[in-house]
């Protein structure tokens, strides 16, 4: 059985994932912070509830982030071949469906509210002999766990770009959107303290609106990943332009006639299929196979490994 | 957050732009409009003030007493009270807890009393104030005794029917039901506040605790807040008749 060679991170990029995994700590305590902020407020308003729900989902990322790139530096063995790129992306498909999932049974649960009519009460709790609304410890907690997140989100977001690590760019990007989740919430509490009882739980469906949009969207992504989908941008709205770069340098070999590239992303990482037709004649074939191995490896960082496979005739293009 | 972006009016940068000045128009609005919070979404607040309060009263000794005339009892009289403070006549209805709930659900009353514990089962229909009482169930030993430590065996008196009788037996002590607890002699079962006006002494093992409240139309947050404020200041001084009026019955 042949296995793939350990992915190592390129040194200048050691130092990007080591901020990377203090922020993901930093980040998972200021959530557990706020979840259990909002946990102790909840009441029985329904805003409150999606807002907490978001907040509980939102710890998955960071722990996909943190999990995920322990055993995706796991080395490749008999039997994981090509290693354990994909750990991450199993994570995150399980996370997405989680989203989707509450984001559905949210939305009913707020709708059937609305329809039946139901009235949130906000009582009040005893603080330091006084009795006070329970509206404003609630509006509060929804402060917290809508205002430092940004700042998390706004950090994480170029480390995501240099590690090119997807699961900490979509965790950067669920952060910095967090405040209006929030202030939806913050919205149906001061709602309800007007005396509008439908505001409540119209925001909570827009938050579940928000959270089914949110899964549909990673778990498109996720699913795409798996099936091998060619390899896009951290955002998924491109291509990335290696194939053709690959193609492209391999063509520019005086003894290469024409190459097909195929490339597929695990993880972090790009393994690479060329197949060439070399110019008839070429001698020292499996030398300079040797060789261009080597040189492409150098294109992209990611690119972990190349086969090239001399081949007849040129094969249909895809 | 597509979602919410579409709703926000430039698709800019999330604190800068459109975040800020969200947090702002937010701070105005809490400022503004907070000083009344909570409102009543039916007005029930403003209907009581100077109008009417119809209670509900579900009959629990010492805390409701149906008879002639008007109900009594410590919370039937607290009530008259917060209708007082408010200018507001009080308008009674005496039923079993089950319709009683159910008119309050539908907000055809502002409250019901009868000792009603914190653990009701209406709980999620209707809206509950903070308990004004908190209550030990527990075991009591006449003046000048002390409640053994380990209960196996003895006789305790306890009201007919009442929940200590399942508590006791799962304690290892027999339940003596006796109509006349307050008679009996040697241990008896009780609340808290009602050992303390019988003279006994509490005992350390405790059987249940019950948290003893008012509810309230759901959602009426004003109102709600009204009655939670008047039970606060008046939490003591409602204990205290509590024990005189257990004192009361057992002479």
């Amino acid at each position: 059985m042949r296995t793939a060679e350990p992915f190592d991170l390129p040194p200048e990029k050691m130092k990007p994932l080591g901020r990377a995994k203090r922020w993901e700590w930093i980040s998972l305590a200021y959530l557990v912070s706020a979840v259990a902020g909002i946990y102790f407020t909840l009441g029985n308003s329904q805003a409150m509830k999606a807002a907490w729900l978001e907040d509980l989902l939102s710890l998955i990322p960071p722990l996909a982030f943190l999990i995920g790139g322990r055993v995706c530096r796991r080395r490749p063995n008999g039997e994981f071949p090509y290693g354990y790129h994909r750990a991450t992306t199993i994570a995150y498909l399980v996370g997405s469906l989680a989203l989707l999932m509450m984001g559905l049974y949210l939305f009913a649960d707020s709708v059937m509210k609305l329809v039946q009519g139901d009235h949130p009460t906000i009582g009040s709790v005893a603080l330091f002999g006084h009795v006070v609304w329970l509206g404003w410890p609630m509006l509060l907690a929804l402060l917290w766990s809508g205002v430092p997140v940004v700042l998390l989100g706004r950090l994480k977001l170029p480390l995501a770009e240099q590690l090119h690590d997807k699961v900490l760019y979509a965790d950067a990007m669920m952060n910095k959107a967090d405040w209006m989740t929030a202030g939806a919430a913050f919205l149906g509490v001061v709602g309800i303290g007007l005396g509008f009882w439908w505001a409540d739980a119209v925001a909570a469906g827009i938050i579940s609106l928000d959270i089914f949009h949110d899964g549909q969207k990673h778990l498109r992504a996720a699913l795409g990943d798996l099936m091998d989908r060619a390899p896009r941008t951290l955002d998924y709205k491109h291509p990335v332009e290696l194939p053709e770069r690959i193609r492209h340098t391999v063509e520019s070999l005086d003894w290469v006639e024409s190459a097909q590239v195929r490339v597929r992303e695990d993880g972090h990482v790009f393994f690479a299929d060329v197949e060439l037709v070399p110019r008839p004649g070429t001698e020292n074939l499996v030398q300079r196979l040797t060789h261009a191995t080597r040189d492409l490896k150098r294109l992209d960082w990611r690119l972990h490994e190349v086969l090239l496979v001399p081949v007849e005739r040129s094969p249909r293009p895809a | 957050m597509t979602i919410l972006r579409s709703i926000q009016c430039e698709e800019g940068d999330s604190m800068s732009g459109g975040g800020s000045r969200a947090v702002r128009l937010l701070l105005v609005l809490v400022l503004g409009a907070g000083c009344g919070m909570p409102r009543d979404p039916e007005g029930t607040l403003e209907r009581v003030r100077g109008g009417t309060l119809r209670a509900g009263v579900v009959e629990r000794p010492p805390f409701t007493r149906v008879g002639q005339g008007p109900p009594s009892g410590v919370e039937a009289r607290l009530v008259e009270e917060l209708a007082s403070s408010l200018g507001a006549t009080v308008e009674w209805t005496v039923g079993t807890e089950a319709r009683l709930m159910e008119a309050l659900t539908h907000r055809k009353l502002d409250l019901v009393i009868g000792g009603i514990p914190a653990d009701t089962p209406y709980g999620a229909q209707v809206a509950l104030s903070r308990p004004y009482l908190s209550a030990r169930l527990t075991v009591g030993a006449p003046p000048g005794k002390t409640v053994p430590r380990e209960l196996k065996g003895h006789p305790v008196a306890v009201e007919p029917g009442h929940s200590a009788i399942a508590l006791l037996e799962e304690a290892g002590a027999v339940p003596e039901p006796t109509p006349q607890v307050h008679a009996a002699s040697g241990l008896r079962a009780g609340f808290d506040w009602q050992l303390e006006a019988w003279g006994y002494t509490a005992g350390e093992a405790t059987l249940k605790n019950e948290e003893v409240l008012v509810v309230v139309a759901p959602g009426e947050n004003g109102w709600l807040r009204q009655v939670d404020l008047f039970l606060h200041e008046n939490a003591s001084k409602t204990r205290e008749r509590l024990v005189q009026s257990a004192r009361g019955e057992a002479r």
